[in-house]
Order: C-alpha cells, then sequence, then structure tokens
C-alpha cells in the first residue's frame, strides 16, 4: 500500500507541475535579452545556398546554429522563440507564425522592392536560349522561343512561377491567349519535341512549374538536367553547346558574367526573382534594420548576445 | 468397385499436388522476407562503406575520424558520428525509461485488473495510440510538447531553443513507443498459464504479490519483446524527430534543455536535395545505426535473462 500511496502523491505533485507551467509563466521573461538563437536550413538547402552567398557566410556559420528541416520549419521555430534569428523566403506567411523581417539597408524586403532591385537580399532567375539557326531544328527554335515568351510575359506563366516562390508581377502579364497567336508553330503536333533545359539547380522549382502548365497548353514534352549556374551559358552557347550536354535553354540564379557573352543567344533575360528575408521574434524589437556586416555577425557567432546586436 | 477406388487415387495424387503447391509457396515467401533483409543489409553496406575506400569519387574519407568525431558539419565537409551516436542512445533509452514502466503497469491493469468493459476501452485506446503515423506525433509535438517545454524552461530560468530540447525528443519518444510496448505486454500477459496464479493464491500470495511476482515474471520474454520494438522505434523514429530535436552540429548533449541531433534526423535533414558525399555518408550512419540497434537489443537479452533469474 505505501507503494500505491507513493505513487499517488507523485502523480499529483507533477500534475502540479504541469498547471504552473502553463498557466503562471512569469510576464518579465517575455523581454528579449540575452544569447541569441541562430537558425539555420540544412546544408543541401537551396535557399542556405543563396543566404550563405549574399551574406559570404559559406563555411563561416557558428556551430551552435539550430538547424531546421524546411522554410515552414523555419518559420515556426523562429516564431516560438524570443531570442531567435532565422532566414526565409519571400512568400513566406509572416504574421501567421509571428515573425517579423528585418528591413536591410533600410529597404523593406515587399515584392514590390525586389522587382526594382532595391531590396539587396535578392537574386535574378536568369535564363538565355542557344543561337538563332544553332537549334537542332527550326520547329525546336520556335518552341523554344514561344516557352521563352510564355514564362516571361504570359499572365499563366507568371501565376504558376509566382505559385512556385518566384517574384514577379503576375497583374502586369498578357493573356496568353493574346501571345500564341504570335507562335504559329504550336498549331503543328509537338507531341515529339522535347525541350531541354539546364544550368542552376536553384531555378528548378519554378522552371519545372512554367514547364508542366507549358505542356498542358501544348503537349510538348521537356527535360530537365540541371547542375549549376556556370552550366547554363557552357551547355547553350559556350564550350559544351555542340556536345552531349548541349541544351536549349540554359538558367543561372545570379546575373550572367561579362565573359558569359547571352547577347549572342536568341533570348536572354530574368524570368524573375528570388529573395530572402532575415526574420525575427514578433516580441523582439531590438532589432528592426540590417546589413550584410551585422548579419555576417550574428551567423558567425562574432555577436552572441542581442544586448550586442541592437548597440 | 474399381472405379471407386481409381476416384479415391486421383483425389490422393490431387491432394498430394496441392500439398506440394502450398509447400512451395510457403517456402518461396519466407524466402523473399529473408532475402529482403540480407539485400538491404548488402546494398547499405556496399554504399555506406564506399566513403571510406582509397578509390572513392569524392575523396576518401578517414574512418577513425568518422567514428570518433563530435562535429557534424555538412558546409565544411566534416563528418563526426561519435556524439549523434551518444545522443541516439541518450534519447532512446531514456524515453525507454519514461514508457516501460508505464507501459508495463498499464498491461498489467487491462488484463488483471480493470474490469473488463474498461479494460477493453484502453486496450483499444492503445491500438489506436499505435496506428497513429509519426508525422502526426511529429506536428503534436511541435505545436504541445515544444510550448510546453518553453514554459517550464521559462519557469526555471533556462533558456531554451523556443523549446526544441532533448527533453521534447524524450516526452515525444515516450509517447510514441508507450503503445508499442503496452500491446505486446497486454499480449505476453494475457498468455501467461492460470494455473500459475491459482497456484500462487492457493500459496497464499495476495492478488499484487502474484501479480508482480508470478504474471509480471512469466510474462518477461514477450514484455521484453515489447521493450526491444519499442527501442527499436525510438531509434529508428526520424520524422517526428528532426521537428523538435534542433539538430545541433556538435555534442554530445546531457543537458535536457539543450537541443540535440539523433542519427535518423541527420540521415534525413535535406537528404531529397544533396548529392555526392554528402549522399552516401549517409548510407554510412545507417549502417552504423544498425549497429546501434543490434548491440542495444543484445543488451536488452541480456537484462532480461538477468532479471528475475531467481524467481524462476
Amino acid at each position: 500500500m505505501k507503494f500505491f500511496r507513493l505513487m499517488i502523491i507523485g502523480l499529483i505533485l507533477s500534475l502540479g507541475l504541469v498547471g504552473c507551467a502553463t498557466t503562471d509563466a512569469p510576464e518579465e521573461t517575455n523581454k528579449v535579452t540575452g544569447t541569441i538563437n541562430v537558425y539555420t536550413r540544412d546544408a543541401s538547402s537551396g535557399t542556405r545556398g543563396a543566404f550563405d552567398e549574399f551574406i559570404e557566410l559559406k563555411d563561416k556559420l557558428t556551430v551552435s546554429a539550430i538547424e531546421v528541416t524546411g522554410n515552414g520549419d523555419m518559420a515556426v521555430k523562429v516564431g516560438e522563440d524570443l531570442n531567435g534569428i532565422g532566414y526565409v523566403s519571400l512568400t513566406t506567411d509572416f504574421a501567421a507564425n509571428g515573425i517579423t523581417p528585418l528591413k536591410y539597408k533600410g529597404v523593406a524586403a515587399t515584392e514590390e522592392n525586389v522587382i526594382n532591385k532595391s531590396y539587396e537580399l535578392a537574386r535574378p532567375f536568369e535564363f538565355v536560349t542557344r543561337a538563332s539557326g544553332n537549334f537542332s531544328s527550326e520547329d525546336q527554335e520556335l518552341v523554344t522561343l514561344a516557352f521563352v515568351d510564355f514564362i516571361l510575359n504570359s499572365v499563366e506563366g507568371r501565376e504558376v512561377v509566382h505559385a512556385a516562390g518566384g517574384i514577379v508581377d503576375v497583374d502586369s502579364g498578357t493573356a496568353w491567349n493574346t501571345l500564341k497567336v504570335n507562335h504559329p508553330v504550336l498549331s503543328k503536333d509537338l507531341s515529339k519535341v522535347v525541350l531541354k533545359t539546364g544550368g542552376s539547380t536553384s531555378v528548378e522549382k519554378t522552371l519545372k512549374a512554367a514547364l508542366e502548365a507549358f505542356q498542358a497548353l501544348t503537349s510538348v514534352q521537356f527535360e530537365m538536367n540541371h547542375t549549376g549556374s556556370s552550366d547554363g551559358f557552357k551547355r547553350t552557347l559556350g564550350s559544351e553547346k555542340d556536345s552531349a550536354n548541349a541544351i536549349d535553354i540554359g538558367f543561372a540564379s545570379r546575373y550572367f558574367k561579362a565573359e558569359e557573352t547571352v547577347s549572342l543567344g536568341a533570348a536572354t533575360g530574368i524570368y524573375c526573382m528570388d529573395a530572402i528575408v532575415v526574420v525575427v521574434n514578433d516580441e523582439n524589437t531590438l532589432l528592426s534594420d540590417s546589413n550584410k556586416e551585422l548579419i555576417f555577425n550574428i551567423f558567425s557567432g562574432a555577436i552572441t548576445t542581442w544586448e550586442d546586436a541592437s548597440k | 468397385m474399381n472405379n471407386l477406388s481409381n476416384e479415391y487415387k486421383k483425389l490422393n495424387i490431387f491432394k498430394t499436388y496441392q500439398d506440394l503447391f502450398f509447400k512451395s509457396l510457403f517456402f518461396v515467401s519466407a524466402v523473399i522476407s529473408s532475402l529482403m533483409i540480407i539485400i538491404i543489409i548488402l546494398f547499405i553496406a556496399q554504399k555506406g562503406i564506399s566513403p571510406f575506400l582509397s578509390n572513392y569519387q569524392y575523396g576518401q574519407q578517414n574512418i577513425a575520424s568518422f567514428l570518433t568525431g563530435m562535429v557534424w558539419r555538412q558546409d565544411q565537409a566534416i563528418y563526426g558520428v561519435a556524439f549523434i551516436i551518444i545522443n541516439t542512445l541518450i534519447s532512446g533509452f531514456a524515453s525507454l525509461l519514461v514508457a516501460f514502466p508505464i507501459s508495463v503497469l498499464t498491461a498489467l491493469f487491462v488484463v488483471k485488473i480493470a474490469p473488463k468493459p474498461i479494460g477493453n476501452l484502453i486496450e483499444s485506446a492503445i491500438e489506436i495510440l499505435a496506428s497513429i503515423p509519426s508525422v502526426v506525433y511529429g506536428v503534436f509535438a511541435v505545436g504541445f510538447i515544444v510550448p510546453f517545454i518553453q514554459n517550464l524552461a521559462n519557469l526555471l530560468r533556462i533558456q531554451t531553443a523556443g523549446g526544441s530540447s532533448l527533453l521534447a525528443v524524450i516526452l515525444l519518444l515516450s509517447i510514441m513507443i508507450l503503445p508499442t510496448i503496452t500491446s505486446i505486454s497486454i499480449t505476453a500477459i494475457k498468455a501467461v498459464d492460470i494455473d500459475l496464479e491459482k497456484a500462487s493464491y492457493a500459496l497464499g500470495a495476495s492478488k499484487t504479490q502474484t501479480n508482480f511476482k508470478i504474471v509480471l515474471n512469466s510474462a518477461k520474454s514477450g514484455i521484453f519483446a515489447g521493450a526491444i520494438l519499442g527501442l527499436g522505434r525510438a531509434f529508428g523514429e526520424a520524422t517526428a524527430v528532426s521537428m523538435v530535436a534542433g539538430n545541433k552540429m556538435f555534442g554530445p548533449t546531457f543537458n535536457l534543455f539543450d537541443i540535440t541531433r539523433t542519427m535518423t534526423s541527420t540521415m534525413l535533414a535535406g537528404l531529397k536535395e544533396t548529392t555526392g558525399l554528402d549522399y552516401d555518408i549517409r548510407f554510412s550512419v545507417g549502417l552504423v545505426l544498425m549497429g546501434v540497434i543490434l548491440i542495444s537489443n543484445l543488451a536488452i537479452n541480456f537484462v532480461k535473462n538477468r532479471i528475475g533469474k531467481n524467481h524462476a
């Protein structure tokens, strides 16, 4: 009987503890002080790749960073952690997760500011096609140009790119029905035509969405083989343009370099932007603006407390 | 007459063929299921060992620093698994420590103490708990356990990573393995020979004495099988754990309120997006995990054989 009495007392005590914890959390701990909890994505994430590139953080991330499993997970975790700081894509719902986006060099993270290029934590998704007359057939070239028109100018194309996380002004696009009359090639049977794409792996999600939408409209096949931004130019106009690796459209998740002479291509341009936002918990009023040096110091572990970060 | 015996013979031959057919069907099924484990081990081993061979295409890794390393940083290509092994053992055995007594006492209550309707009700509740997918547990943990731990930490004036912690992992795993151990314990306790109990009562033992000394001891084998399965689930759980663990890059973690990293969450994180060494090394972790599970099972078996030896 002693045993049971002990168990019951133990049970009551632990219930008491539960009660305290959920109801009597003291108010003063809600002020953000002390250690900064740095949140990061795992090393294979494309968002992390872009962030590391912007902040030049590669290999320098603090070892005490907390790894989360995805963009949504990052938003939830920073929303729960008063001392947290992390980074998410611009399409994240900030308010619903209890996180506040930081300005970068005084510019607020909005789609408008990304498109007009004043917000700098952003990168373009660029494309370039093969040179005119250098496609495997004339139809191949015309279909490629039709797809470029679709992803670049049509409302439908911009819509799927936007839904897949790309930042683009959907409303100023033109309806595909208006555009497609410029592409008489589309009235042919195109089920044997295979559009080949390659280059940056970061563009894959938005590009795949656009290709699938285009396929539904035209029955054109596609083949994506993405290996990195530097291969986008190489495999369309550069050293590998006539090799087995040759593709119709190459992509880069950065501006093309001067030595990448993309003006030789039949078409080139930016079909959307990708932006990253540094976020803190809603309760955190210490920081509202940020810059590369501050973010670098926080994420590399040079600054470890919120007191130092807000100095 | 002759006709009849011919008919009988035909039937007999048919029966023989039928037996033969089913015999081979069972044999083939048995071979397929046992072959699977061999195929899995061979495949994981081949992939997992390859990074440590001299002809590895992404550069040979040092197996000693892999097995003894205390840092796991994919971005710097530093892969040390020792602290992850320790963390996995801590979270697995700690959750077993929490869940095992609760499970065994629940099973005992359901089978021997509770009135039949209540017992049946609890049993079906446990069965439902066992069938909930792990990602649902993960969502529950993120929405309930993690905030609870954050409040607890605030109360104790300890800083946490928003509640993601070793304690969250232990609580989550305890809840997850509870139904596994309980349902197997229930089966084991039900199978105890009623004559043994009757003999115990006849010798003047009370109900509690009989339950603890006779019933539990006789059901020992089944209960420990439940513990092994529960521990296996605790070690093997990846989805839910990676949602609350915080995935620390170094360790080991002994502080209940600090973030941690387990082997399965390490294998899972970013698996879909990675290539090369970072991909292959996950198979090496899987190989180590299988070794850890094997050794843990042997350890539990050893404990089982020691417990209650003087009663048997």
